[in-house]
């Protein structure tokens, strides 16, 4: 039997804050609910008063304003997944990019940054904050264009350092967000990035606006960018609405914020703390660490899902382990339990008891009279090939361009083209 | 030039014969050829524009010196809890070093 999930709402418009440009951001945070964050920045707020630096410690964050539930309690005692060798995983397309080639390419420890000044850019708003970033929109003091610039909290150099690679790699990619400047304060060493400006919509208000044929044709603009970075051996690890800015009077769209992007490394096993919690894929939930670029089409999935279902976000979990039991409500238990077995996993059994048993939903269930229009059968369909449990089986991004579901875009895209 | 990359072919070829077994490296041969030929387009264009960039702009006039906009005593959500643009803007040096104080108190640098 599942247990039932916990029955307080986080509420959605608090996260409307931290959302431009910023990484995983604070709804990944791993378990306190946006209450606590809430009181915790009141008193952030109340210690930062001035900017000097003699001030009393932060007061102790404020006590939980309610006792566990026996999910929480559970929760806590969840140990990791045990993967018995034997059944490695590898990229069915652009896996062997870096190894290919020279180590100059990959290899972003040895990057040496040239910063420039940081005297000829202004600040005018800010456009975000996240855990690793502020974000503003600026401009530049001799030409007045506009800019974002991401001024990047202290982290470790080889954090930036991957950013800044990856960002030069990619230059020029097709919908990828431009890296114009790199600059740094002398005295704190604080670095900012400088990037091309859009004029992005916030998602809530864009998404609920658009067409079906406005979300065919931005799916597509993103899976070109995810074809691109891929093809280039690097995987983006945060792909979520807040990080694909849309300039929808220039039907313009760019995949920001590549700080948690990373090099792919056939049989590599990376962290799988990435991703933003409603759109981590099942392989970082169950810990299977030599994942690749597919989780990247999983979040695709679930973005794509929250828009033609117009259920945002479409998998809600309250914490890790809760986002799992949220997915195999939609999959089915029997789909995850093939998935594990086929790459030798055992989860602890607390987490397998909280998974609980649970049949495959339908696609069709989610469908209403508000959705009808933009969840046609070729939508259906597609987001059915994203959303699967094996990473291996998703469509890669080349793929779902060739889905027919982006036939009306690709037939607008050669009339176009013919007629020029 | 010639020397050497044939020297290096035939000092690398043990090694290729050892690895043969192993399904990773599949076409060492080819792998061996676009390793030398790769050149990083992207990293070279990033480079270049941004030296133009930078070279553009580097007679800018002399910055005046200005009072500083952040006044000692704002708070980050005085001004930062809102993305209302701010009354004028505000130089990137003192935005840094206004975050970097409340980056301090947070404990961030330590």
């Amino acid at each position: 039997m599942a247990i039932r999930p916990l029955n307080f709402k986080v509420s959605p418009n608090f996260h409307t804050l931290s959302s431009l440009f910023s990484s995983p951001s604070l709804l990944s945070a791993q378990s306190p609910p946006s209450i606590f964050l809430f009181l915790r920045r009141i008193a952030s707020s109340v210690t930062s008063l001035s900017p000097s630096h003699h001030h009393p410690p932060p007061p102790p964050p404020p006590p939980r304003l309610r006792s566990l539930s026996p999910q929480e309690t559970l929760a806590h005692k969840i140990g990791k997944s045990i993967r018995r060798p034997g059944a490695p995983s590898k990229a069915r397309v652009y896996a062997d990019v870096n190894v290919i080639r020279p180590k100059d390419y990959w290899d972003y420890e040895s990057l040496t940054v040239q910063w420039g000044d940081q005297d000829n850019y202004e600040v005018v708003r800010k456009v975000g904050r996240g855990k690793y970033s502020e974000v503003f929109e600026g401009v530049h003091c001799t030409d007045n264009e506009k800019r974002v610039i991401k001024i990047l909290k202290p982290v470790k150099k080889k954090k930036i350092k991957r950013e800044i690679k990856i960002l030069q790699n990619l230059c020029g990619g097709i919908n990828i967000v431009k890296l114009l400047d790199i600059v740094r304060d002398q005295q704190s060493k604080t670095p900012s990035l400088i990037f091309e400006h859009v004029n992005n919509i916030d998602f809530k208000v864009l998404y609920p606006t658009l067409s079906d044929f406005d979300i065919r044709y931005y799916i597509y603009e993103l899976l070109k960018a995810l074809d691109y970075c891929h093809s280039q051996g690097i995987m983006h690890r945060d792909v979520k609405p807040h990080n694909v800015m849309i300039d929808h009077e220039q039907r313009k769209l760019r995949l920001i914020d590549w700080g948690l992007a990373e090099f792919y490394h056939p049989g590599k096993e990376y962290n799988v703390r990435v991703a933003s919690r409603y759109f981590k894929g099942p392989e970082l939930l169950v810990d299977l660490q030599d994942y690749d670029y597919s989780l990247d089409l999983w979040s695709l999935g679930c973005m794509f899902a929250g828009m033609i279902f117009r259920k945002e976000p479409f998998f809600y979990g309250h914490d890790n382990y809760d986002q799992l039991v949220k997915i195999a409500k939609v999959l089915g238990t029997d789909e995850l339990n093939t998935y594990l077995s086929k790459y030798r996993l055992e989860l602890d059994p607390d987490l397998s008891t909280l998974v609980g048993r649970h049949s495959r939903k339908p696609w069709t269930k989610f469908i209403n009279v508000d959705n009808q229009h933009l969840a046609v059968p070729e939508a259906v369909d597609f987001v059915d090939k994203l959303l699967r449990y094996d990473h291996q089986e998703r469509l890669t991004a080349k793929e779902a361009m060739a889905h027919p579901y982006f036939f009306p875009i690709r037939n607008a895209e050669s009339s176009r083209t013919r007629n020029q | 030039m010639e020397m050497n990359k044939k020297g290096s072919h035939s000092k690398e070829k043990p090694t290729v014969g050892r690895s043969s077994s192993s399904s990773e490296v599949k076409k060492p041969a080819e792998k061996d050829l676009s390793s030398s030929t790769f050149v990083n387009q992207a990293a070279i264009c990033w480079h270049e524009s941004r030296k133009k960039w930078v070279d553009k702009n580097s007679q800018q006039q002399q910055r005046m010196e200005r009072e500083s906009m952040i006044s000692w005593s704002t708070a980050y959500e005085d001004l930062l809890s809102t993305n209302e643009p701010f009354s004028e803007p505000i130089p990137l040096p003192e935005m840094v070093d206004f975050l970097v104080d409340i980056w301090h108190d947070e404990g961030l640098f330590d």
